[in-house]
């Protein structure tokens, strides 16, 4: 009997073993994964909601990338074009050309004594007035009850200058980039103006904020690491109000979707060629053909 | 008895040595499945990466506005591009471009290094097996700077030089991120700055311009009004003393674009 055992068990330790070893060598190398990267340009909660726009996500790994040219029709915010990619534990938006509250001061009646005050400035010497404090009346934007001296202005002459020339919007970003690969992003903001004046956007490190209370608290460059492994980070957090609040491009990176993660590499930021590399990179011949590039 | 129990058990060695010996087999042909799925690509269904063609399926660049340490890459017969080191072939790259094809190499690991692609959409990226590829070091980078419109050459991390720089307009942006000198051109039908060099990326919002696919260039101009101006379709407009600097510079160099 237990001669015969020796055969058998030979045979199923031969079935088990190789069994597992064939499943093994042809097991795919990809391997799904658990939570989705993924990114969006806009989002809003608040009096106006606007859901992510444009949103991709990608569950496999695989990139997807996606674009729009508008939001949902809303009175708060407009852009020009948004595009949200994500992809095998990585994600980037790339939005261009966003306006917050366009055209608020446009409706705005100057109060008849600061219009008097305005009307009778003397061409020079007035910049040491003093800005009169008086109530501005509703914005149509989710705003805190706001007066002239909240306004982003040093003086009288600029406070007139402001509201009889309103600029375009409250708040306008020239471009806003985010990317995350792993747990490590970053952010990069263009040219940012509040009621038409240009503020210095402060070095894009994580949790900066830029002053521009009372009219908004901007949060830049948020990033969270979530209990799951993934990785957020958003570029801009605009609150109006403490009641409405605007996301601007945010990227979610989650867990490797392949099985082999990808080692983490050495990024230096300039060259710095060591003394083992390759050969210097030859200088290039000019060829001569025609291709039409974008001018 | 004896004899039937011996009997018994060299059947029963024999069934074993069989069942091993078959599923030995499927193993090593298992195996070699395996093997030969990642190393005979059949190059001519791949796509070919060029500044013409777009790949959607090439995975993004993970960290699009970082340097790199100055690595380029030729290859130079058509080579495999994979989603990921051991991952599956999606594109293939040529030897040629406009000129060589030099690609910048953004990451590194045994035996694999990941490449920027010339083709749409922008930050793609390939990953190509580090074995007949030639290698050599460009200690150049090129920095513009939208918000500011300005083009920065650096070498070995010094500055050779800082110019004003003509940029996308709004509705035609210089796209931001990281791309690289795809090649160095005279164009015979731009007799005005016929000195052109394409880089890896295209226009955001244009899908062809000119006939051509929306190629991001820099390039010269003959006004100089243009340079600090955001005036143009995509394409970096720099004065001449710019554009002979960078004329020097290897292909494959990473140009970093962004919005500052």
């Amino acid at each position: 009997m237990r001669r015969q055992l020796v055969p058998t068990i030979t045979t199923v330790a031969a079935v088990s073993g190789v069994v597992a070893f064939t499943l093994v060598a042809s097991a795919p190398v990809g391997n799904a994964a658990a939570r989705a990267s993924s990114a969006y340009a806009v989002s809003a909660e608040g009096q106006f909601p606007i859901a992510k726009t444009p949103y991709a996500e990608s569950l496999d790994g695989k990139r997807r990338s996606t674009s729009a040219l508008e939001l949902p029709k809303n009175p708060l915010l407009s852009v020009r074009a948004g595009t949200a990619t994500a992809g095998n534990d990585s994600a980037a938006v790339e939005l261009i050309d966003v306006v917050v509250g366009p055209d608020i001061l446009s409706q705005v009646k100057l109060p008849p004594e600061l219009k008097k005050s305005c009307d009778s400035l003397p061409a020079q010497g007035a910049d040491n007035l003093p800005i009169p404090n008086l109530p501005l009346p509703e914005l149509g934007v989710p705003l805190p009850e706001l007066s002239t001296v909240d306004l982003p202005v040093k003086n009288l002459p600029d406070l007139c200058k402001l509201l009889l020339t309103p600029p375009s919007s409250l708040l306008a970003i020239e471009a806003v980039n985010v990317w995350c690969a792993g747990d490590e992003g970053g952010v990069d903001i263009g040219a940012l103006t509040l009621l038409g004046q240009r503020i210095a956007v402060p070095p894009t490190k994580q949790g900066a904020t830029i002053p521009a209370a009372p009219l908004a608290t901007i949060a830049i460059n948020q990033q969270t690491k979530h209990s799951d492994g993934s990785f957020t980070i958003t570029g801009l957090t605009i609150n109006l109000g403490g009641t409405q609040t605007i996301r601007l491009a945010s990227t979610t990176c989650a867990k490797p979707a392949t099985k082999k993660p990808t080692p983490k590499p050495t990024q230096p930021t300039q060259p710095v060629i060591p003394e083992d590399q390759a050969p210097a990179a030859p200088v290039p011949t000019p060829v001569k053909t025609h291709h039409p590039v974008t001018g | 008895m004896r004899r039937t129990r011996a009997d018994e058990r060299g059947g029963g060695s024999a069934g074993a040595l069989a069942v091993l010996l078959l599923l030995g087999g499927v193993a090593v042909v298992g195996v070699l499945g395996n093997r030969d799925h990642v190393e005979e690509v059949d190059l001519s269904t791949l796509a070919s990466s060029s500044t013409h063609t777009t790949i959607t399926t090439a995975p993004l660049d993970p960290q699009p506005y970082a340097g790199t340490d100055g690595l380029v890459v030729h290859p130079r017969a058509e080579t495999a591009l994979y989603s990921a080191p051991d991952g599956e072939p999606f594109a293939k790259i040529g030897p040629a471009q406009f000129g060589p094809t030099w690609l910048p190499v953004v990451e590194k690991t045994d035996g694999w290094l990941r490449v920027l692609l010339p083709s749409k959409p922008n930050r793609s990226t390939g990953w190509v097996r580090d074995d007949d590829l030639e290698r050599a070091s460009s200690s150049y980078l090129i920095r513009v700077h939208t918000g500011s419109r300005t083009i920065e050459l650096f070498q070995q991390g010094k500055s050779l030089g800082r110019w004003k720089a003509g940029v996308g307009a709004k509705k035609t942006p210089t796209p931001s991120g990281r791309t690289f000198l795809l090649g160095s051109i005279i164009d015979t039908k731009r007799s005005a700055s016929p000195v052109v060099l394409p880089l890896g990326a295209h226009s955001p919002t244009l899908d062809t311009f000119g006939g051509g696919p929306g190629t991001v260039a820099i390039h010269g101009w003959p006004r100089p009004d243009v340079f600090g101006a955001a005036v143009s379709a995509g394409c970096v407009r720099v004065p001449k003393t710019a554009l002979n600097r960078l004329q020097q510079v290897p292909l494959g160099t990473l140009v970093l674009i962004d919005s500052k």
